[in-house]
């Protein structure tokens, strides 16, 4: 049987990950837009719908934060110019405190679901 | 390619200059590419638009969200709203006042600055159908036709927006006109003695027998929000002291009868501050300007004394090529008439936005 996506996340739960989904894709080679929101789809099985609308937003917060750097260069397909986003040091070291976080969280969580008897 | 057009300009309509135009390039490659990849896949070419813009989602969700990541220039932290602000509110208000009385003074919480009425412009608000609002220190203006919430008034960079003078509350000019900037709506200033401040369809028509709250409505049409002019060099505009322009300079050309044009030029005074990512900086110059209404053919500025020996550049790029060297921290600029001082004149439109102003051609202008 062929593996169907799972169900997308909650909306709050997206938004309250958005800044690590976006780095942790970010990571790596630079991206530019279109290759984030794809790449959140793909490398998911499609749990990661990213609307643009609000992917675009949060990429320029992340570059006013400093945790990620941009250039503009040219598209391999159309040839248009696109904005190009890298991860700086600083963005690094952000993912890696959220990573950690969200596995902490995610942990501690856990041993509730234990101790209430939810395996 | 019209439906991508208007939807990037809706998609960014509130931001300004290198902003808006960053993004609307970004958005336009995503959507390019987009659609070239929808044409590999067979679509026709209209169809392969549609698709890509409805992915992207409607435009207004794209620009609320970027709103709220770009802000105007970096003026420091938001300080807390007088507690004389919720006083005057709970006061009823005589709806007869027509006008908004400006005026332009110095103290310790803005530095030099003009500041409006609060009182008669809560009035003025009212017969729009606008308010000012709230007993805390986020209170906010609201106008009717606004695309998004409004800012609180406090969020300009100063310690307090609020000034009182002779038992009377005024509200710093650029608290508001930031505040009004951030409603999404369309601003623009009007006319020169007595100017009229234009907010979508709403106008706040002011009074005052300064010229420099004009002035410095002008100005703020080219500084504040238009961040072209201060990026390039990193030189802070010059906050102008009360009636320390003493000097004036006239210009003879092809000046329009009733246009506003603005003289911006250096200055040496030694500054400190903290750039955008929060790091010390200083240096030595500050941009002045100094804006007048034209008579047919001629126009006179108010400027510092002993303002004199300046060459006048055709662009923005050749006035800061003209400044570079002025920039060494080692030796203070200095300007006679055989190193002029570097000076622009622009054409203001009085509209907050990307048509701020235009770089008159020194050809046309006849230094007296």
């Amino acid at each position: 049987m062929p593996s169907s996506p799972p169900d997308s996340p909650d909306a709050n739960l997206l938004r309250g990950h958005l800044d690590l989904i976006l780095l942790s894709i970010i990571q790596g080679e630079p991206k530019y837009g279109l290759e984030i929101s794809k790449q959140a789809q793909s490398r998911t099985d499609g749990y990661f719908d990213l609307r643009v609308g609000s992917l675009y937003p949060a990429l320029h917060r992340l570059e006013k934060a400093g945790f990620v750097r941009s250039e503009f260069q040219t598209a391999p397909r159309s040839g248009s110019p696109v904005k190009v986003y890298t991860l700086t040091e600083s963005g690094g070291k952000e993912l890696e405190v959220r990573r950690r976080e969200f596995e902490t969280f995610s942990q501690q969580l856990g041993k509730l679901w234990q101790l209430g008897g939810i395996q | 390619m019209k439906q991508t057009e208007r939807y990037l300009r809706q998609a960014t309509r509130g931001l300004w200059g290198r902003a808006r135009r960053d993004l609307q390039t970004e958005l336009q490659g995503h959507v390019n590419e987009r659609i070239q990849e929808f044409r590999l896949g067979g679509m026709s070419a209209e169809e392969a638009e549609r698709q890509a813009l409805r992915e992207l989602g409607t435009p207004e969700r794209v620009r609320s969200g970027m709103l709220g990541v770009h802000t105007f220039p970096a003026l420091g932290k938001a300080g807390a709203l007088s507690l004389l602000l919720a006083t005057t509110l709970l006061t009823a208000l005589p709806q007869s006042l027509a006008q908004v009385k400006g005026i332009y003074t110095t103290n310790t919480s803005t530095g030099p600055a003009s500041y409006l009425n609060l009182e008669q412009l809560k009035a003025e608000l009212m017969k729009v159908g606008g308010k000012i609002s709230s007993q805390d220190a986020n209170a906010v203006i609201t106008l009717p036709g606004a695309a998004r919430p409004p800012l609180p008034l406090n969020s300009y960079g100063f310690p307090s927006p609020i000034l009182s003078k002779d038992n009377v509350i005024y509200i710093q000019t650029e608290a508001l006109l930031y505040a009004l900037q951030n409603t999404g709506l369309d601003i623009r200033v009007k006319g020169w003695e007595n100017p009229v401040l234009m907010a979508g369809q709403s106008s706040i028509r002011i009074k005052t027998d300064d010229w420099q709250v004009a002035n410095n409505l002008y100005a703020a049409t080219v500084q504040t929000y238009n961040s072209r002019l201060w990026s390039g060099l990193k030189i802070p505009f010059s906050l102008i002291e009360p009636d320390s322009l003493g000097g004036n300079t006239s210009l003879k050309g092809q000046f329009k009868q009733g246009k506003i044009y603005a003289l911006v030029s250096p200055k040496v005074i030694h500054w400190t501050g903290t750039d955008e990512d929060g790091k010390f900086t200083s240096g030595d110059l500050n941009i002045v300007t100094t804006v007048s209404q034209a008579q047919a053919g001629s126009v006179q500025f108010h400027v510092l004394y002993g303002f004199k020996d300046f060459k006048l550049y055709p662009s923005l790029d050749a006035f800061q090529a003209a400044l570079k060297p002025s920039l060494d921290p080692t030796k203070l600029p200095y300007w006679d008439a055989d190193h002029p001082r570097p000076a622009l004149i622009l054409e203001l439109s009085g509209h907050f936005g990307d048509d701020a102003y235009t770089v008159v051609n020194p050809n046309t202008i006849h230094i007296k």
